[in-house]
């Protein structure tokens, strides 16, 4: 009997450790939860703790979470944030996640009404899908006179249906950019792009050889494949979607224009690389283009200062940047221009508002024209001497901006932009005429459009 | 008053209580935390995603959530974008178990075989186990990338292709892509549960089988196959499961393209809720594609033990 | 002759499909590991130009100088060890009655908890995030260790509740009759002697952890970021810039998965190959 009680109490003692274990590794792993590892913010805490109550800083004691993605982070973080710091006396914490997923982590923010960022990365596509639920309408209470220093392009970008949304950092958008000595080596003036369209696939057609391709559209995804279409189709001059969104003005005779445009390059003249269908990064063309194996494509600025980087690439000095070739205007381009924007639950709106302003400070923008490349968002910095020595390209960017450069950001731009990809795969197939993908194109995507503002009403 | 040999009883008392509980009581006590996690963490959620889906949600125009009945699940079954994803789930499904479970059995009889270094090959074949579902489309994705990928510099070189082929460009190699990094990746795992029902099967049925004068066919089908029915069954049921819910492999391999072309439907989900927003028509995506995982599983089943009597 | 020869053809045909399915296998992992110590502009020319004088260990370097791509391997080693620890305590708690015990509509908990398993883990991302959100849970390691252990238990108590079968009662019997508690029963009895199919369990529910994805991307901004969310926002096709660091990351993040699958395999073939019967 006692041996019984005995092997009894042994066996309630080794459970009730188990246990016990179990609780003291839950208390040691909540430790280690909280105690969290030091970030790269760490240091920046002790500026915010010695700013002395009485100081001029008027946000001293308080925080801002900034919401960005990661392409950012070398720039805007380490060259914009310690300066705001500095001048507002504001802590910021810096979230970072990769560009692709910021449109889930908004979904969801959007979903549970989410306090916890303050400050949100904003771009046309994203400004237009989550404008209205997401973000904070500043359309009154942004300074005025701020909004307008910006360029209109980039002004103008985050306005959706008349309201104002965020604040630009740059003008981003596509230039045209050539191989000086592949220009020469196919017979061609190094030094001067082409004036149109034509001329363009005149050039192309001698640039393709030896195994190269004369430029990449990419058509890898919904996104990269839209904006292909469209740097080819606002030259003509019209609008693809009318300025209240509800109506899709694809089949025209200037969409004609611009799928013919493609099935020229792709197909007839076969001057565009075919692997630019799986494509859908403009890094990826900026690679090729500076390991030598390509004759000239439509490139954002800063490939242009890459290009001119020792390693990381093999041509430099042969760069040259001019403006798009048009098919009936002179020119015209894509924007891809960023920005932020103030969320709609945050609690610390006045800081938030803060930082928007310090981003299109004078200061700011020289930072980005000339430590990142990217065409800076107000006109005053364009004309800044040292900008125009940095970035020579700039001038080409300013250029450009006189040619009309929509993007038409909307809420169902992806799935409008799938339709557009689907199709022109399509035709590059060959498995349908430029007109025949139009008339789809039309007829699925004013579906999508339609559908769309039914749920609205 | 609470002397301490009154306490002492006390605790005894409970003790004898819980040792003496009968059999039922004391295994649900032991089955609650598993059905508290269970019901409180998956249960809540499911809950949730139910109830959403028998609301109207359009988080890109406004936070009202109003009740709108079976309306989402009419609109997603007349869907032409669900019906080609449910087409296209299935196919990938089929390939997809079809090559895996194949695969599994002949790598499960290769090393049921005698051979040098068997051991080390064994535990090599494990390796595709270990590689997350993220990593795996990473590594597919530079594999048949069509300018520098090394499918097509091998294949350039052996002379198979006079050019670099775009493999990710055409809608059905996309999928058929997808399905053999999913089949890469999950055969180790079934290759094991094979390999174990066949070294189960005792030695001396082999032996007078081969005295009675069977070919190695012969005993293949009416000794090896038979014992591996239900191992084969569990197999077929399982991968028909797990491919009809993919999703990681597609986000990073292909992210639905080329155009919409390889949207299975566990990614017509995501894109519905995260894309478009629409949680609404999401979550009754996501019940229907849950139902269908349910049928289908059930019905693989159904298939692989029907067969005994053929 | 003809003797000679089929002695001869088995074992050729069984070396040629084993190089052959040892190549399909080790392939993928070979070339990323070559992407890690190679600058891009080696692999990504046309026909690849792959140099020894250029193997470099940099990228590595460069990863490993990350802070928080350090961070998140940590995170992602102590989360999926918590899981696991986790998942086989109440699991076991769980498989030992219902492959013992009499208790009621023992199957209906296995058919529920296997259905659960049936709806696609995306649409519970939301009510999850709210679910968290409200204990307070956000961006901690509890809510990924408690969330990924909702997820995996089905499946381990499944495998155990397997394991637990093979076990001859007469060994618990003995037990018992020595005066052994039930509970007693099955930590000194049943789980020792099952051993190598509870391994295999264990570390079927780390690789479980250590992979998952997507709620680590919603559940976790900043201190709490496993290493699969790290490493897919390198990816972000629009965005990610160098190939060789992405490899290099890739590598880095499968090492302690393919390390522990490797020094734990005797475990694993003895619990799967050897434990699970039909």
């Amino acid at each position: 009997m006692a041996e019984q009680q005995g092997n009894r109490s042994i066996t309630r003692r080794r459970f009730l450790q188990l246990i016990g274990t179990g609780a003291a590794a839950g208390a040691v792993l909540s430790a280690c939860g909280t105690a969290a590892t030091p970030t790269a913010d760490a240091p920046t805490a002790a500026p915010a703790a010695e700013a002395p109550a009485t100081s001029s800083k008027p946000f001293a004691g308080k925080e801002l979470t900034i919401f960005s993605a990661q392409h950012h982070t070398a720039y805007v973080k380490d060259l914009f944030v310690p300066p705001f710091e500095e001048q507002s006396g504001a802590k910021v914490n810096w979230i970072e996640v990769g560009g692709g997923d910021v449109e889930t982590k908004y979904a969801v923010f959007v979903a549970s009404e989410d306090s916890s960022a303050d400050v949100l990365i904003n771009w046309e596509a994203i400004n237009a899908k989550y404008g209205r639920t997401l973000m904070e309408d500043i359309s009154t209470s942004f300074k005025a006179d701020l909004l307008n220093q910006l360029t209109s392009t980039s002004r103008n970008t985050f306005n959706f249906l008349g309201k104002q949304y965020g604040v630009p950092i740059d003008t981003n958008m596509a230039i045209f950019m050539w191989n000086s000595d592949l220009y020469t080596d196919a017979g061609l003036d190094a030094e001067k792009p082409p004036q149109d369209w034509a001329e363009f696939m005149e050039h192309s057609k001698k640039l393709t050889k030896d195994g190269r391709y004369s430029t990449l559209f990419t058509l890898g995804d919904a996104n990269s494949g839209f904006v292909s279409f469209i740097s080819i189709y606002n030259s003509t001059g019209a609008r693809l979607l009318s300025d209240d969104l509800t109506k899709l003005q694809a089949d025209t005779e200037e969409g004609l224009m611009a799928m013919e445009a493609i099935y020229d390059a792709f197909v007839t003249s076969k001057i565009a690389d075919p692997s630019g269908i799986t494509v859908a990064s403009s890094i990826e063309q900026g690679k090729i283009f500076r390991a030598g194996n390509m004759g000239h494509y439509f490139a954002f600025p800063n490939h242009y200062t890459l290009a001119q980087t020792p390693d990381q690439s093999q041509i430099v000095d042969k760069a040259r940047t001019g403006i798009i070739p048009g098919l009936k205007l002179r020119s015209a381009s894509v924007n891809g221009l960023e920005g932020y924007s103030i969320n709609r639950f945050s609690k610390n709106k006045e800081v938030g508002m803060a930082w928007l302003e310090h981003i299109v400070s004078p200061e700011v923008q020289k930072l980005v024209a000339i430590n990142w490349g990217r065409p800076p968002a107000t006109e005053a910095t364009f004309n800044d001497a040292e900008v125009q020595k940095a970035s020579p390209q700039f001038a080409t960017v300013k250029e450009q901006a006189q040619y009309p450069s929509p993007r038409y950001g909307s809420p169902f731009y992806t799935d409008v932009a799938a339709v557009f990809v689907e199709n022109m795969l399509n035709v590059i197939n060959e498995k349908a005429s430029p007109k025949e993908a139009l008339v789809k194109i039309q007829a699925d995507g004013q579906k999508i459009i339609d559908d769309y503002w039914a749920k609205a009403g | 008053m609470d002397t301490a040999s009154t306490r002492e009883t006390r605790r005894t008392r409970l003790v004898q209580r819980f040792h003496r509980m009968d059999e039922t009581k004391f295994g649900l006590l032991l089955l609650s935390p598993a059905m508290v996690v269970l019901l409180g963490i998956l249960g809540i959620p499911i809950g949730y995603a139910i109830v959403m889906s028998f609301q109207r949600i359009e988080l890109t125009i406004s936070p009202e959530r109003p009740f709108v009945g079976l309306e989402n699940y009419a609109e997603v079954l007349s869907s032409p974008a669900l019906h080609a994803s449910v087409w296209r789930t299935l196919v990938f499904a089929a390939m997809t178990v079809v090559s895996s479970v194949l695969l599994a059995l002949v790598l499960a009889l290769l090393l049921n075989e005698q051979f040098r270094g068997r051991k080390v090959v064994r535990v090599l074949f494990l390796l595709p186990w270990a590689v997350a579902p993220v990593v795996s489309g990473v590594l597919w994705r530079f594999l048949f990338q069509s300018n520098y990928g090394l499918v097509n510099a091998v294949l350039y070189q052996l002379g198979v292709i006079k050019q670099y082929v775009t493999w990710l460009n055409d809608a059905t190699i996309a999928l058929s892509i997808a399905s053999i990094a999913t089949t890469w990746k999950t055969t180790p795992f079934l290759m094991l549960i094979i390999l174990a029902a066949l070294q189960s099967i005792p030695e001396s049925l082999f032996r007078a089988a081969r005295m009675d004068g069977a070919g190695p066919w012969a005993r293949f089908r009416a000794i090896t196959l038979p014992h591996l029915r239900g191992i084969l069954v569990f197999s077929v049921v399982m991968q028909t499961i797990v491919s009809l819910q993919t999703f990681d492999l597609i986000f990073t391999l292909t992210r639905g393209g080329p155009g919409q072309e390889t949207v299975v439907l566990s990614f017509l989900v995501f894109i519905n809720a995260f894309e478009r927003l629409s949680l609404g028509a999401a979550s009754a995506m996501a019940i229907l594609l849950a139902i269908l995982i349910i049928i289908a599983g059930s019905l693989s089943m159904l298939f692989m033990l029907s067969r005994r009597r053929a | 002759m003809t003797r000679l020869l089929r002695q001869w053809t088995k074992p050729t045909v069984i070396y040629a499909l084993v190089l052959f399915f040892l190549l399909w296998t080790v392939a993928p992992v070979l070339w990323i590991i070559i992407m890690s110590v190679q600058p891009e502009i080696n692999y990504v020319s046309v026909p690849p130009n792959l140099k020894l004088s250029d193997v470099s260990l940099r990228w590595y370097g460069g990863m490993l100088a990350q802070p928080d791509f350090v961070a998140s391997l940590w995170t992602s080693t102590i989360v999926s060890f918590a899981t696991m620890l986790f998942c086989l305590v109440i699991g076991a708690l769980a498989a030992y009655p219902l492959s013992r015990l009499n208790v009621p509509h023992k199957n209906i908990f296995l058919l529920f908890s296997i259905i659960s398993r049936m709806i696609p883990a995306i649409i519970l991302i939301i009510p999850m995030f709210l679910l968290m959100r409200s204990f307070k849970l956000l961006d901690t390691y509890w809510s990924l260790i408690i969330v990924y252990s909702a997820f995996l238990l089905p499946y381990v108590i499944w495998m155990l509740k397997n394991f637990f079968d093979q076990i001859p009662y007469a060994l618990e019997a003995a037990a018992r009759m020595d005066g052994c508690s039930r509970l007693g029963a099955l930590f000194r009895v049943i789980i020792p002697v099952s051993a190598p199919g509870v391994v295999a369990t264990a570390i079927f529910a780390f690789i479980g952890a250590w992979n998952e994805f997507l709620f680590g991307l919603i559940l976790s901004t900043n201190t709490a970021v496993p290493v699969m969310v790290k490493l897919s926002s390198l990816v972000s096709t629009t965005f990610h810039s160098d190939n060789s660091l992405v490899a290099a990351a890739g590598v880095l993040a499968m090492l302690p998965v393919v390390v522990v699958v490797f020094a734990l395999n005797r475990y694993i073939i003895r619990g799967l190959v050897e434990g699970v019967k039909y």
